[in-house]
């Protein structure tokens, strides 16, 4: 095994773990890489405010990624962040002022829907169609996408039972399921986006 | 079905499952759809998962921000303690070596009144505080004296204030002995003066005096000490 892998494994077990684990890793992600992003992203004459901006970007995806195996462990973790963050720079910040920069990436690493899906114009609409089904279904939601059990999220959400938490998950899922199927828009721009259009 | 969508999405299925539910997804329209809406629903939450993520990417690397600005800070504190501890313990070494030189070298001027069997009454009185170490008492009688008296002890009262700890009035006391033409006690006026600037750190001034003592034939008193004080100091 390469040794990038090694140390690769810990932190993805860290941060596949949670807690406290996750939190440490995520530190030491950043504590490794993010004199080396903001050089990159200096260099391409971004100021220290999206040097800044793009390496938080570019930690989130790498981390998104990694909790979501997306990240195929072929390469060192901080290879992968540069790549990302490359992306990042070139196709969601520096496209915004010269678009011919676009032209420059092409590579096998490519960034998450939700990624594009924020920095879309589409956001708006994102936004609304989230707010519409209220806090305590984006909560409980984000708590199943992150792997809870039923039992956990009873406990964080202060439910009474197992089961309340999973028939009050079902309900937020059946109405942004709704919200969304009505919005064709949306609908539309996250299919170009899984098509990479 | 929705179970196996999940499974399908986060990753957990085997291949050959997965394998299978992508060929029924393709084969039925109405399954297609259903996946399709389940996928999009999937996508909107993982970007709920995304933006809890980032507030926490953010507040960590704010908190390593700050951290090691104060890391920094302490850097800079233990950088500057150690640098004032330095300075101070140079500063005490200069203090100490200027000091304890003096201390090696000073003795009291003896007396020369009194010894020589010149026991003029009010002079004796302070002359025997002087010799008995009363330096205190010594420097109030002698500055009681009769105004005849007063030029010539003025050495024994620079002496007293030397010992009493009150260095710049010794000093002024021997400055004042040095421009004086008709000091009869040249040599002695500038070893003391010499000893006084030591004792107060002036070391470039000491070493002037001390040259003076080194390269005046005429004196002898303490020329000795003076070349090897001159010596180690430099």
């Amino acid at each position: 095994m390469c040794n990038y892998k090694d140390s690769n494994n810990i932190i993805i077990d860290h941060l596949k773990k949670g807690g406290l684990l996750e939190s440490n890793a995520i530190a030491t992600l950043i504590k490794q890489n993010e004199i080396k992003i903001i050089v990159l992203v200096r260099k391409y004459n971004g100021s220290m405010a999206e040097a800044q901006d793009v390496f938080i970007e570019g930690i989130t995806e790498v981390v998104f990624n990694i909790k979501n195996n997306r990240f195929r462990n072929d390469s060192p973790l901080s290879t992968y962040l540069y790549k990302i963050c490359r992306l990042i720079w070139f196709q969601k910040f520096r496209s915004k002022k010269v678009s011919h920069f676009n032209q420059e990436i092409s590579d096998k690493d490519t960034l998450s829907i939700q990624l594009n899906l924020e920095y879309s114009n589409q956001k708006e609409v994102l936004n609304s169609v989230l707010s519409q089904i209220g806090e305590n279904c984006k909560r409980v939601l984000t708590f199943w996408s992150e792997g809870f059990s039923m039992k956990e999220i009873q406990k964080k959400m202060e439910y009474a039972s197992a089961q309340v938490a999973m028939n009050k998950k079902n309900k937020c899922l059946t109405t942004l399921r709704e919200l969304i199927k009505n919005n064709t828009e949306l609908k539309q721009t996250m299919e170009e986006l899984r098509d990479g259009k | 079905m929705e179970n196996k969508f999940e499974q399908f999405l986060r990753k957990t299925l085997s291949k050959e499952e997965s394998q299978k539910l992508l060929e029924d997804i393709e084969n039925d329209p109405i399954l297609k759809k259903e996946f399709e809406e389940y996928r999009d629903t999937w996508d909107m939450i993982k970007v709920l998962e995304r933006r809890k993520l980032k507030e926490k990417v953010s507040k960590i690397a704010k908190n390593n921000a700050t951290s090691q600005i104060k890391n920094n800070r302490w850097l800079w504190y233990s950088a500057a303690s150690v640098l004032i501890m330095v300075l101070s313990y140079w500063a005490f070494q200069q203090n100490v070596s200027g000091e304890q030189m003096a201390q090696t070298y000073f003795k009291p001027y003896p007396d020369k009144y009194t010894s020589m069997g010149q026991n003029v009454n009010p002079l004796s009185k302070a002359m025997s505080a002087y010799n008995k170490e009363n330096y205190q008492e010594a420097e109030e009688l002698f500055s009681q004296l009769p105004k005849e008296f007063l030029n010539d002890v003025e050495l024994y009262r620079g002496i007293c204030w030397y010992q009493i700890g009150e260095k710049e009035k010794a000093k002024a006391i021997f400055r004042k002995l040095n421009q004086d033409s008709i000091n009869a006690y040249i040599g002695p006026t500038l070893w003391y003066l010499s000893i006084t600037h030591l004792a107060l750190n002036e070391k470039d001034s000491a070493i002037t005096i001390l040259r003076q003592i080194k390269d005046d034939p005429m004196i002898t008193f303490h020329k000795e000490d003076a070349i090897e004080i001159i010596e180690k100091l430099q």
